[in-house]
Parts: C-alpha cells; structure tokens; sequence
C-alpha cells in the first residue's frame, strides 16, 4: 500500500473515532502496515495540522491519538455548540487529584487527606465515568479502592499517568497566609 | 499540620490541574456519533483447567533457574493487581501472555497469575477466549463501577484501615 494512501485512510479513522484510538488499533484495521509506518504517518498528519494553523489538531491521549479543536478557537466552539460551560466545583477538583495522585484508594484513606466526608463528591466523580471502583482492599470491610478512568486522562489531556503534574514536595509547599487556616479550607469546601 | 500540608499538596495539584486544555472547555472532539450497534462477538468463559495449563505453559517457557535463588526486591499480589489495572485501564484488553512478558522468575510468574485470579474474585477483570484454543484474553470488567456506586450508598461507614 501506498504511503500516501495509508495516510489517508488513517486520517479518516481518525475523523471518524470515537475517542482516543492507539496505534494497534490502526495496525489492526491496515492488515500488512507497521506500527513504524503508522507511527510516521501519524506524526506527519500532527505536524501537518499543526504547522498550517488548521481547526483541528491531532493530540495524544489517554493512549492513543484524537482530533481535537485547538484552544485558540474555544470560544467560538462553544458558542456553536452552545450549552452550559461545565464547570468543576473545587471539592470535585481537589478529591479527583488526590484519587490520581493516591490510586487506588479508599474513601476512608481520601478523607483522611481532605478531612472531611467525601461520599457525595466520590459517588459525582463516578457518575461522570471519572474514577472508577478498580478493586477491594483486602482488609476488614473490604472497603473499595478507586482509581481514574480513560475519560480522566480524556478531560485532562494526559497521555498517561505518568504526565501528571509533579507534586510539590512537602518542603515546596507554603499554606495560604490567613489566619485560621482551617475556616478558610472549610469555606472553600462548595464553591 | 502535617496534614495540612498534605491536603494543600492536593490543592495545588488540583490547580494545576485545571489549568490543563479540558476537554469540552477549551479543546473539544467530536461526540460520539449514532452507529449500527455492532454485535458483540460470542466470548466462551473458560475452566479453570484451562487457566491452569496456560500457566503451566507460561512456567515450562521460564528458564530453570537456579534452585535456591533468593529473590530481595519482594513482589507482592496487590502491587502486581495495581499494575494490571493499570494496564487495563490504557489497554481495554490484553493477552493472558503478555501479562508474563517482563517476568523473571517463576515465584513472580505465580503472584501475577494469583493477582489475575484476585481481579477475577472481586470482579474487577474478566478473562474469556474468543473460542476454543485461540489466545485467552484479559478484560477490564464493567460493572464493579455499578457495585461501587451501590457501596457508596449501602455503606456510610466504612472500615478505617489507615493504610
């Protein structure tokens, strides 16, 4: 097959997918290509949309490859498609770094770091395909452990676990300079 | 205090977080579109036999090694359960094989396959062959997201291990 050829119907896959596809999944449509050539004609269509400033960029992510809509063109994409912007509350936000952080891990051991019960947030977290239980601890209760989802990598634009942001060391970390600190915590718990 | 610091780890990681292209806020990808529901293929389950004569084909593959060679870095059945959900949660599936790809020694080949069976238990992963003798197959099993949602709400207390 044609390299040209090859590019092509990689690029309608693309345009097609639904979510993220990986390279096996291509080599597994185009019987006979290698992952090389694959890999190549991928790069290529990557640097092809990006170098000509066009309205859809190939981005890597949660392990594979997607079209995605550049941040320069935001906001008139969301005025197209109108709808509610969607927003993540900070208590949603702060539980679902911790689980990636921490994965997997129980509720009990999440509390334990935010200090307060996190029921509501963990059953929202699921609800949205975010977290998902992956299996129990072997302790009394075998209570559930939790870890992130594909959609988590998706909605963070990770490639993988590994592209999280370093976390601070402990040292690194200065506490906001209010007094009672614990108030101020507690406040931003809804927000 | 220390606490404190702890969650304000989080904190900042939350930040930082956000401040990433989110999907559906500043970078947006098609939404799946209505497709012919394509049938699912027919999976058989297998015996535990089966199980039992793939594993021994992945020993029978090992090196004889040295008898009594004592092994430091300890692998325990939990961590080699992380790294197969983790593997899972890329890679929907993979082959029974390549779980025992990078293994060294036999006493790693029967934790992984014990950590496998773990899975199995807790209903976290399902294994199945397509048909008889083709390649057996490890699933992420869907599911135990239902299971974990009912806990959430059958169970508001839940054991402290302070692990």
């Amino acid at each position: 097959m044609e390299r040209e050829e090859i590019r092509s119907i990689v690029e309608s896959l693309l345009f097609v997918a639904d979510g993220p596809q990986s390279l096996q999944r291509f080599a597994e449509v185009l019987e006979g290509v290698d992952r090389e050539t694959i890999q190549s004609v991928v790069n290529e269509l990557r640097t092809e949309l990006e170098t000509q400033n066009r309205g859809i960029r190939l981005v890597e992510v949660a392990g594979g490859y997607q079209l995605r809509t550049p941040k320069s063109n935001a906001d008139w994409v969301k005025k197209f498609l109108g709808g509610r912007p969607s927003r993540m509350g900070k208590a949603t936000l702060e539980t679902l770094a911790i689980i990636a952080y921490r994965q997997p891990i129980t509720r009990a051991e999440i509390e334990a770091i935010r200090g307060v019960d996190v029921d509501g947030v963990v059953t929202t977290l699921m609800e949205r395909n975010l977290i998902r239980a992956v299996a129990r601890k072997d302790v009394p209760g075998r209570p559930f452990l939790y870890g992130t989802t594909p959609e988590f990598l998706q909605l963070f634009n990770l490639k993988d676990l590994s592209q999280l942001p370093t976390l601070k060391e402990m040292d690194e970390i200065s506490l906001p300079e209010i007094p009672g600190d614990m108030i101020s915590l507690d406040q931003l718990e809804e927000s | 205090m220390r606490r404190l610091l702890e969650y304000q780890r989080f904190k900042d990681a939350a930040v930082e977080l956000e401040q990433r292209e989110m999907l559906t806020r500043d970078v947006f990808a098609r939404s799946a579109a209505p497709t012919e529901e394509a049938s699912p293929p027919a999976f058989r389950e297998l015996s535990v036999f089966e199980l039992l004569s793939a594993l021994k084909q992945v020993l029978d593959r090992l090196p004889k090694d040295a008898v009594h060679e004592v092994t430091l870095d300890k692998i325990t059945v939990r961590e080699k359960m992380t790294v197969l959900l983790d593997t899972l949660r890329v890679h929907s599936r993979v082959y029974f094989e390549s779980l025992f790809a990078e293994v060294k020694s036999r006493l790693e080949v029967v934790v992984t396959f014990l950590a496998m069976l773990e899975l199995v238990k807790v209903r976290a992963v399902r294994i199945f062959q397509e048909e008889l003798n083709s390649p057996i197959m490890i699933e992420s099993a869907t599911g135990m997201d239902e299971a974990a949602k009912q806990a959430v709400v059958e169970e508001p207390e839940e054991t402290q291990d302070g692990a």
